[in-house]
């Protein structure tokens, strides 16, 4: 881990500020947009990278709740945060690109509402985490979780009834995109994967260690006896 | 005081290195022992000493962090409903119905249908099964009593007792321990956990005490192991088949009961919907056609914040004396208490939207286009999709620190979807432009992948300690 770390960090350092290059430098400027359309290499990767840790959060929900492995409740627990940080990033630079583009910051249109609104979903979530009491935390969370994914489909599939300002998705939803875009596009989204993987395994890893010693410290308790304390 | 060599020696519980932990409090610190069936023990210690946990874990209410309890021969303590009696410190009554009428409620949890158990165990703790005064109106020590005969009520072999003398006269304190005393030596075996340990002596078999999560008496109680001897572990209760239709029935009756003495919910709702259409229209003072397309959203944002008010309310009774507790050691089935709450709420909200539907159409001057039927489908399945995810995330949010707020804060989010189709439907069948198909369609889905899931998980919710 000392070891492995520090080398993953160098190298998603390195693919990080080659994507940069990629998207900033190398990438064609669209004709319509012009340069402002490459916040689209951080915007798009972010909500795919986003999905993909709340399918974690699903996952280790469903384990923990049939075998109570504390792993699996860790596992959704940074698979929420992460998943919630990422969904920011979106939620973020979207109206930094919509504001040039569409003459405002923010607009009541589906794809927007229903990206806030599976946020929502995940920062109840996380409420629920900190408002709960600590040994029933992980079950209400797990519970919880399962819920939010639910709610996931019908928020997303919904969109397709509904005319969007926004773009229709590059990938299985009808739009296009200039395949030397897509090609940075998706080397962006695989350094966005690189990132959160190694953001993931040292949050994990600090989650891991605080719940080793709140055990450890619990175990002090049952040791003590009266006579000294 | 029975011999403690006697035939019935033999360990109706086995308690194995039991550890309970609340986050890094330990409540019990590996516990070990053994109870004999058919014998009297007083658990004593000071505040906070483990007494009550212990019981819990006995009764199968709070699972041990660590270690294995063993009662009748089973480590499962999930079914135990018929053969375990449980009286905890809150009296687990509900304090709006009067005695007959919470033992004859808790009867029917136990598949019980004759009504004269519930009055032989009225009788028993020295009280008139004929009072009609709410429980909330008993005196303490009555209470106590009452609580004492909803624990008899199953004929319960193991009888789990949590502080019943506190706050009971000493001459009706003596008459509880003559009566434990008979139901031991009918073969019950009997946990009293007290602070009044004198009432005890000469009665209790063996006294055992608890300071900080361990068992300090001489010795952690053990029944000798005797070498040939025929006797055999007393048997589980023939479990008995509880109607999940006719609990849920149970369970409707009682709360519809209590909400049409109190109205609580329905007035409270009520309100709070006109103040959120008054507060509406500093927002939007809209012509004929304007209200058309925006009444959709007004009336289901205005109901949904309603419905949050009878919401919070949904287990209100049930945790005010605990009483989720009596509920999660009978033998009724958890979905149906669910289903039962959910049912309630929804016809708590159904009223209020039939009340509150005319004044929308005087104040919004509105005039359906499409087919009435159509609108009562929605409010059919939006009504439905709102108070089954409510009264789920109600019980949710009742282990938080703070559950009214908890409890919009984790519905709304969810909700959304629905709120959604319920807004969309409504406005195309007041404007009559489209057909509400789609979004019926969709909150018909979502009506069915959400009752699933609030189904399957529930029993996680109210088991989770």
């Amino acid at each position: 881990m000392k070891t492995i770390f520090p080398i993953l960090a160098i190298l998603t350092g390195i693919l990080l500020g080659y994507c940069a290059y990629q998207a900033l430098i190398v990438a064609p400027t669209d004709q319509m947009q012009g340069d402002i359309y490459r916040i689209i290499y951080y915007h798009v990767p972010s909500a795919w990278t986003a999905f993909i840790l709340f399918a974690v959060n699903l996952a280790g929900s469903v384990v923990y709740l049939i075998w109570r492995n504390p792993k699996a409740d860790m596992h959704a627990l940074v698979g929420a945060e992460m998943g919630v940080v990422f969904l920011s990033v979106n939620l973020t630079t979207g109206p930094i690109w919509a504001r040039p583009v569409w003459g405002i910051w923010w607009t009541w249109d589906w794809r927007l509402t229903s990206t806030l609104v599976v946020w929502l979903i995940y920062v109840s979530y996380l409420m629920l985490r900190r408002f709960s009491s600590a040994g029933e935390t992980p079950v209400m969370a797990g519970v919880v979780g399962i819920f939010g994914a639910l709610c996931v489909p019908f928020v997303y599939f919904s969109i397709w009834f509904f005319r969007t300002q926004h773009p229709q998705p590059v990938i299985g939803g009808g739009g296009s995109m200039d395949p030397q875009m897509l090609h940075v596009l998706l080397l962006n989204w695989l350094a966005f994967l690189c990132f959160g993987a190694l953001v993931y395994w040292s949050r994990y890893r600090y989650e891991f260690l605080r719940r080793e010693v709140d055990e450890a410290q619990a175990m002090q308790a049952l040791a003590e006896t009266r006579g000294a304390r | 005081m029975s011999d403690p060599a006697s035939p019935q020696a033999v360990p109706i519980i086995t308690v194995s290195n039991v550890v309970k932990q609340f986050g890094r409090f330990a409540a019990l610190r590996g516990v070990s022992a053994e109870f004999a069936a058919g014998r009297m023990y007083a658990i004593l210690g000071d505040n906070g000493a483990g007494k009550t946990t212990l019981l819990r874990s006995l009764a199968g209410l709070s699972k041990p962090t660590r270690g294995e309890i063993s009662v009748l021969g089973s480590s499962d303590l999930s079914d135990l409903g018929n053969d375990i009696g449980y009286m905890a410190h809150p009296s687990l009554l509900y304090d709006e119905m009067s005695g007959m009428e919470n033992l004859r409620y808790f009867a029917q949890l136990y598949g019980i249908r004759d009504e004269q158990r519930c009055i032989e165990a009225i009788s028993t703790v020295g009280l008139d099964p004929t009072l009609t005064r709410p429980v909330g109106q008993y005196s303490q020590g009555m209470r106590q009593r009452m609580s004492l005969a909803r624990a008899l009520l199953n004929q319960p072999k193991i009888l789990l007792l949590d502080e019943p003398f506190s706050n009971v006269d000493v001459k009706s304190a003596k008459e509880m321990v003559a009566l434990l005393a008979r139901l031991r030596d009918q073969g019950k075996t009997i946990f009293v956990v007290t602070h009044q340990a004198t009432l005890l002596e000469g009665v209790a078999d063996e006294f055992v005490e608890i300071a900080d999560g361990k068992i300090k008496s001489p010795s952690a109680p053990k029944v000798e192991n005797k070498t040939g001897t025929t006797e055999a572990m007393p048997s589980r209760a023939v479990s008995v088949e509880i109607s999940l239709f006719k609990t849920i029935l149970t369970a409707l009756r009682k709360d519809l009961r209590l909400e049409w003495r109190s109205k609580d919910a329905i007035n409270s709702m009520l309100f709070f919907s006109l103040l959120v259409v008054v507060i509406f229209s500093f927002a939007f003072n809209p012509t004929a056609e304007e209200s058309r397309l925006i009444a959709g959203g007004l009336i289901w944002v205005a109901f949904l914040f309603a419905a949050v008010v009878a919401l919070n309310q949904t287990w209100a009774r049930e945790i005010r004396n605990q009483v989720l507790d009596a509920y999660r050691i009978s033998p009724a089935p958890f979905n149906a208490l669910f289903l039962a709450k959910a049912l309630d709420n929804f016809i708590f909200v159904s009223v209020l939207e039939l009340l509150m539907a005319p004044l929308f159409v005087i104040f919004y001057n509105l005039r359906a286009i499409g087919p009435f039927y159509q609108l009562l489908i929605v409010a059919v399945l939006g009504t439905w999709a709102i108070v089954v995810n409510g009264t789920f995330f109600a019980s949710v949010s009742l282990r938080t620190r703070a559950r009214e707020i908890m409890l919009p804060l984790l519905l709304f989010p969810v909700a959304i979807p629905a709120l959604l189709g319920m807004v969309e439907a409504t406005t195309e069948i007041l404007t009559g432009e489209l057909s509400p198909r789609f979004w019926i369609t969709l909150l018909a889905a979502y009506d069915v992948v959400f009752t699933i899931a609030c189904l399957l998980l529930f029993e996680k919710v109210l088991q989770a300690e």
